[in-house]
């Protein structure tokens, strides 16, 4: 044979592969192609000393996907591309309600969405007719952190590895409102409480060593930080990241470290053990997904949005990566165990799917590890955590409307589909503590039916909307409302003119699921714009403003776009806002 | 785009020897001229759209450091092609990726693929069982019309060797094909 003999077959077969490849095309501009290409490799940093740490990238309740921020441990210089790593050494932990029970059962989940119960807790257990709440949090150890799900609120631990061990209920301090947290050696800060003189003054901590059986409540001599505000650990597991007030500082605080014994603050910027928390706090270096045009979030100092910021400890910034990714949007970042890569989670189709891909922090290029498609219902998800090998990735999944929390598992080498859970991801545990937790056989869970290709967030209707602020705000005056339930594939943009029937100083509700952005403007000024990158509402920025009769609401917005809108007053007397 | 004809690019020596002194608008040059013959290539090899973009991606950054091996001009395109190819096998063969789904077809970006008089193969199903070696080998025959003297040092085998295992290969698709 020789290369220039052909018959009619190899004729058919190379225009058979011509059409096979004749879908495949870069959208990206060659310029952002060749800048990937030609970029500097090689990014050297300070070495820090790194303390054993999960990633989270966590969601708030209600919050828009919380950035994480990451911690710059030892970075080698790399010139291969990140690696996966096979699965197989830890399993997923979930915690769901049963109402059969009544009760909770934690199961461990594999990484092929098998599942397999560990324990069924009643909420006999608990006293006073309580019930267990649906979310817990789990140590290496093999220890579950969970809570009860009214007043007061108290946190039950349960041993997993030690079935005989009664659940034990801690008497002190409440997981209402400010989540426990295991700290590196396996004690547990439970919050319990701010004192008499409110915040700003110290806060009471329960410290639990579920080993040692010891619950010992302290009085802190510093406060907590983060808008929680947050319990962090620090790396040694000696005490609590905490801050006092200085003038003398440029943001009027310092941060300590607030013993577990309650003594005297020591001095010295604290490691946090949660760099995803503490880079919040400038205590660590992190990454942030520069925020698109309507997040409420500052702008980037140094990269445009959708791209990928690198801030140090000291407050200098620098790009790390670009948005070269377009139209997929990024939206969380998070640093692997081991420093050399990066993982970045995208939203694709504007909320029908979501892809994450592991960037080599040496070459910049990144790889596609996974694509989720999503399901109506999912309102929001995101990253919840690694496996401490990074074999695993967890995404928790929470409607607000309906309260309901769900997860997937996915193993990050691609051996598996990801799975859906429902219930709560606690954590993981090693395999090896799993045998001996659990007996019996392993069961494919039946999975919710997730939609091929992907589905968006279908937005309540603008009444169901209004129907939950009215619950949450009794009295609360609607001036006006207005939706669109989007209309597939267009590429027309459609402007929607509402006039205002009643006066007041007021507040809007601007909801989005799909491309954005979509803005508001008052009478041919822009008020509120939302990028629609969150089913999180966006309004103006807390500030009240004066409506009137006749005022001209309008709404730009891409024609596939669902929204819902709605302009809303309170005619309290005791507040200074006018509405009727 | 007719597989067995090499596309002639006029400027090539002159673009080349500016993008190998570090002319960042030449090296741009390069890239808009052959990054969709590497993206089509590399999906061929990898039959998914994110792997044969990372691997495209990632042969640029390669060709970027490694652009001053290339002496001669008309080399340039089988180098490169030859680069998004090991890319591309290198995707499939490290992380036994999931593919991606697509959420949305996927707009023909060429619109000169071959059709009209000649019948056309059912290629998906036969690609999807061979295994990355050989799909790297018939995109580099039969996609960047590459000859075996070509081919042999892009993949480690000898231009005979080319064509023996091309000539095993082409008769296990004719068989396959026809059985359809």
């Amino acid at each position: 044979m020789t290369d220039r003999m052909h018959d009619a077959f190899d004729t058919r077969l190379a225009a058979a592969l011509e059409d096979y490849v004749a879908r495949a095309y870069d959208p990206r501009p060659a310029a952002v192609v060749a800048g990937v290409a030609m970029r500097p490799r090689g990014l050297k940093v300070r070495i820090m000393p790194s303390g054993r740490s999960r990633r989270f990238l966590l969601l708030g309740l209600a919050a828009v996907l919380v950035v994480p921020t990451a911690y710059l441990g030892a970075l080698l210089l790399r010139q291969s591309d990140p690696e996966t790593v096979d699965p197989g050494t830890y399993q997923g932990v979930f915690i769901r309600r049963d109402e059969s029970i009544p009760g909770i059962v934690i199961t461990e989940v594999r990484g092929d969405g098998a599942e397999r119960e560990i324990r069924r807790v009643p909420d006999a257990t608990l006293p006073a007719g309580n019930k267990f709440a649906a979310w817990g949090t789990l140590a290496p150890s093999g220890w579950l952190a969970a809570a009860e799900q009214n007043s007061p609120w108290h946190v039950v631990l349960i041993n997993l590895r030690d079935e005989a061990q009664e659940p034990w209920i801690i008497d002190q301090g409440n997981a209402g409102g400010i989540g426990p947290q295991w700290g590196p050696t396996g004690v547990l800060a439970v919050f319990g409480g701010f004192g008499s003189e409110g915040q700003g003054h110290g806060v009471r901590l329960v410290i639990v060593d579920p080993v040692a059986h010891t619950i010992n409540p302290i009085r802190t001599q510093a406060n907590l930080p983060g808008g929680g505000p947050n319990i962090a650990w620090t790396a040694d597991g000696s005490g609590i990241v905490g801050y006092v007030y200085d003038s003398n500082q440029p943001n009027g605080v310092r941060y300590v470290t607030m013993p577990l014994d309650g003594g005297a603050n020591i001095e010295g910027t604290p490691i946090p053990a949660n760099p995803a928390i503490g880079g919040e706090w400038g205590l660590a270096s992190r990454l942030r997904v520069c925020p698109l045009p309507g997040e409420n979030a500052d702008q980037c100092a140094a990269a445009p949005p959708g791209a990928i910021e690198l801030v140090l400890a000291d407050g200098s910034t620098s790009m790390l990566y670009p948005n070269d990714y377009q139209p997929d949007r990024a939206l969380s970042v998070a640093v692997s165990v081991d420093g050399r890569s990066d993982w970045v989670l995208f939203d694709r189709g504007s909320g029908r799917q979501l892809v994450l891909r592991r960037f080599g922090r040496s070459t910049g290029a990144s790889v596609v590890v996974a694509s989720i498609d999503r399901a109506a219902d999912w309102q929001y998800i995101g990253l919840a955590a690694f496996a401490p090998d990074e074999s695993l990735a967890s995404f928790s999944i929470y409607n607000d409307h309906d309260g309901v929390r769900s997860g997937l598992m996915l193993p990050t080498s691609g051996s598996a589909e990801p799975s859906f859970h429902t219930g709560s991801f606690v954590g993981y545990m090693e395999v090896g503590d799993l045998e001996r937790a659990a007996s019996g056989e392993y069961a494919s869970r039946p999975s919710v039916s997730i939609p091929a290709g992907g589905a968006r967030y279908q937005l309540p209707s603008v009444d169901e909307l209004i129907a939950e602020e009215v619950a949450r705000n009794p009295g609360v005056v609607v001036q006006a409302q207005g939706g669109s339930n989007g209309v597939p594939g267009s590429t027309e943009t459609q402007v929607t003119r509402i006039e205002l029937g009643m006066p007041g100083q007021s507040d809007i509700n601007l909801y989005c699921v799909g491309a954005g952005p979509v803005t508001v403007s008052l009478n041919g000024n822009t008020l509120v714009t939302n990028s629609c990158a969150s089913p999180n509402p966006a309004g103006p920025g807390g500030e009240w403003r004066q409506f009137n009769v006749g005022d001209l609401v309008e709404v730009r917005a891409p024609a596939e776009t669902a929204w819902r809108l709605f302009v809303f007053c309170y005619p309290d007397v005791s507040r200074p806002l006018d509405c009727h | 785009m007719n597989a067995f004809a090499q596309p002639v690019v006029t400027g090539t020596p002159d673009l080349l020897a500016r993008a190998q002194s570090g002319e960042r608008e030449a090296f741009t040059e390069l890239v808009q001229r052959h990054h969709d013959e590497l993206v089509r290539i590399s999906f061929a090899i990898t039959g998914d759209l994110d792997a044969a973009r990372d691997a495209a991606q990632l042969a640029w950054i390669k060709a970027w450091q490694k652009l001053g091996s290339v002496r001669e001009p008309e080399r340039l395109r089988t180098w490169l092609i030859a680069i998004a190819a090991n890319e591309a096998r290198q995707q499939i063969r490290s992380s036994k990726r999931r593919r991606v789904r697509e959420i949305a077809p996927v707009v023909a970006h060429s619109s000169d693929s071959a059709s009209g008089t000649v019948d056309h193969l059912d290629l998906s199903a036969a690609l999807s069982r061979l295994d990355a070696d050989d799909r790297r080998l018939l995109a580099l025959r039969y996609l960047a019309g590459m000859t075996a003297e070509e081919i042999g040092p892009a993949i480690g085998l000898s231009g005979s060797g080319v064509r023996t295992r091309l000539s095993r290969l082409v008769a296990q698709l004719r068989e396959e094909l026809s059985n359809d």
